[in-house]
């Protein structure tokens, strides 16, 4: 799910003037203390103790964990942590999101960031809305029986599985003691 | 307040269109009801007087299903959907087999893209999911969708937004009264509009970040239920959180929802590492993009490796 980046040339300029080479590595920050594992799973052992907002480079991922690197030491942390700056530094995170990257789906094309919000439904037309009957029929007539969707999971292997709803953990975000295992 | 009645009726998960705009939707939506051009109901002016009667009490599933109609053909009057069959057909599969995971099969689930460059993508009360071409254009996987369209599913299974209107002030002290004004004076009667506005108000403050986690929840244990990878939600949140703070949609996005950072730490809290087991879920990233690769508007950035690919 995670791979790091690798844009070039253009931007290495641009990359100089920065404090950090955003457009070299998949830099992250942890977005709370997290426990560095010395494997990808909950219950190995903790390497080290990262503090909230230190700085790494993510160079791995297997399921719920990223692989990083902090300069000093390798390990896995949940990767639900990791952020792209301390949002306490909002024009940080601004340079950040421009590595693209971690996650993207989109690796390599820089795009991320110039093409996201390129603007909203446009005001007036939303205020000339009529109740549009064509459209929702339109919408209501649209194919997919049940027995279509059930095809289509076949086709794509997709597997039933049995599994509960996820109580709300107890933790807020704020906490950063958390309970479970980081 | 027009935001406010916006994200609650809306309940966008990713984003959240005009919210003044979607308030004017909503306005005209009840009083016009009656005069609309209907749709395969015929008598649908007093299916809504009845439906929005229904509010006020319990809410029963075709009072649940008028309101949500009533609310998706207004939003259909501002953005239509996007003219490719071929995808709007994939959205309903992939919205369907996942709504089959949950217990409100009785539901008719509809999936619509829309044509609006905007990122966000909502529910509407009795099956009525959305996702706008913006939002659609920026997913890497099958996963994904199912992450977000799983998560609107979560407020309409949850009924987020019928909840809150029944908890609201309005419903406490003036419940009868909206009714009666909907009767006597029918459905778009000044009184009953004011009534109406000030009780949405209320609804909106009663909104809170609970929902949205809540879904998430949701959204990632219903793809994980469909054979999904329960990662594609998570991914959409990294990317959304990477978004340019600055620019004026997400600044709206911010406003209205809890930040996907924070979304990510409480998805984080719940799911900690119980999830690996169920990483082998299917991804399917080719099968989204064979779609995408007919893009529906020439705006469509070229197809990307996926890094969410194994």
């Amino acid at each position: 799910m995670m791979s790091s980046l690798n844009a070039k040339s253009s931007l290495a300029l641009l990359a100089l003037c920065l404090a950090w080479p955003v457009f070299s590595a998949d830099v992250r920050f942890a977005s709370k203390e997290l426990n560095l594992r010395a494997a990808p799973k909950g219950d190995a052992g903790v390497i080290a103790t990262i503090p909230k907002n230190t700085r790494f480079e993510v160079i791995g991922e297997q399921a719920s964990w990223a692989q990083i690197s902090t300069g000093k030491q390798q390990g896995w942390v949940l990767f639900f942590y990791l952020i792209p700056a301390p949002s306490s530094n909002p024009e940080t995170m601004n340079d950040v999101k421009s590595s693209v990257g971690l996650l993207t789906g989109r690796q390599g094309t820089g795009q991320v960031t110039a093409v996201l919000g390129v603007r909203g439904l446009d005001e007036a037309q939303l205020k000339a809305a009529k109740f549009n009957a064509e459209e929702l029929k339109r919408l209501e007539s649209l194919p997919g029986s049940k027995q279509a969707a059930e095809g289509f999971a076949k086709e794509g292997k997709l597997a039933q599985r049995d599994i509960a709803f996820l109580p709300a953990a107890n933790a807020t975000p704020q906490q950063n003691q958390g309970g479970g295992r980081q | 307040m027009k935001k406010l009645l916006a994200a609650m009726v809306l309940s966008g998960c990713i984003g959240t269109v005009s919210a003044q705009g979607f308030l004017d939707i909503l306005k005209k939506a009840i009083p016009q009801a009656p005069s609309a051009p209907s749709t395969p109901t015929p008598s649908q002016a007093s299916s809504i007087t009845q439906a929005l009667g229904g509010l006020f009490g319990s809410t029963s599933k075709e009072e649940e299903v008028q309101i949500g109609r009533q609310l998706a053909g207004n939003l259909l009057g501002a953005v239509q959907l996007v003219r490719d069959d071929r995808l709007q057909a994939y959205v309903n599969k992939v919205g369907r087999w996942l709504a089959s995971q949950t217990d409100r099969a009785d539901l008719n689930w509809y999936f619509g893209v829309l044509d609006s460059d905007d990122i966000n993508a909502f529910a509407l009360p009795g099956g009525y999911v959305f996702v706008t071409r913006g939002l659609y254009n920026r997913l890497g996987s099958e996963a994904e969708l199912a992450g977000v369209l799983g998560h609107e599913i979560g407020h309409i299974i949850m009924q987020h937004h019928l909840k809150v209107l029944r908890q609201s002030q309005m419903v406490g002290a003036g419940s009868g009264l909206l009714a009666g004004q909907i009767r006597q004076g029918g459905i778009g009667n000044a009184a009953a509009q004011n009534l109406l506005g000030n009780g949405a108000e209320a609804l909106a403050r009663g909104l809170d970040k609970d929902a949205e986690f809540e879904a998430d929840r949701i959204g990632v244990v219903l793809a994980t239920r469909a054979g999904y990878s329960p990662y594609g939600l998570p991914v959409v949140l990294q990317k959304i959180g990477r978004s340019n703070a600055t620019d004026s949609s997400v600044a709206l996005l911010f406003k209205t929802h809890p930040s996907p950072q924070d979304r990510l730490s409480m998805l984080g809290d719940a799911m900690t590492d119980s999830f690996d087991k169920y990483a082998d879920g299917q991804i399917l990233a080719e099968r989204l993009q064979a779609i995408a690769g007919h893009p529906p508007v020439a705006t469509t950035p070229a197809p990307a490796p996926q890094s969410l690919t194994k």
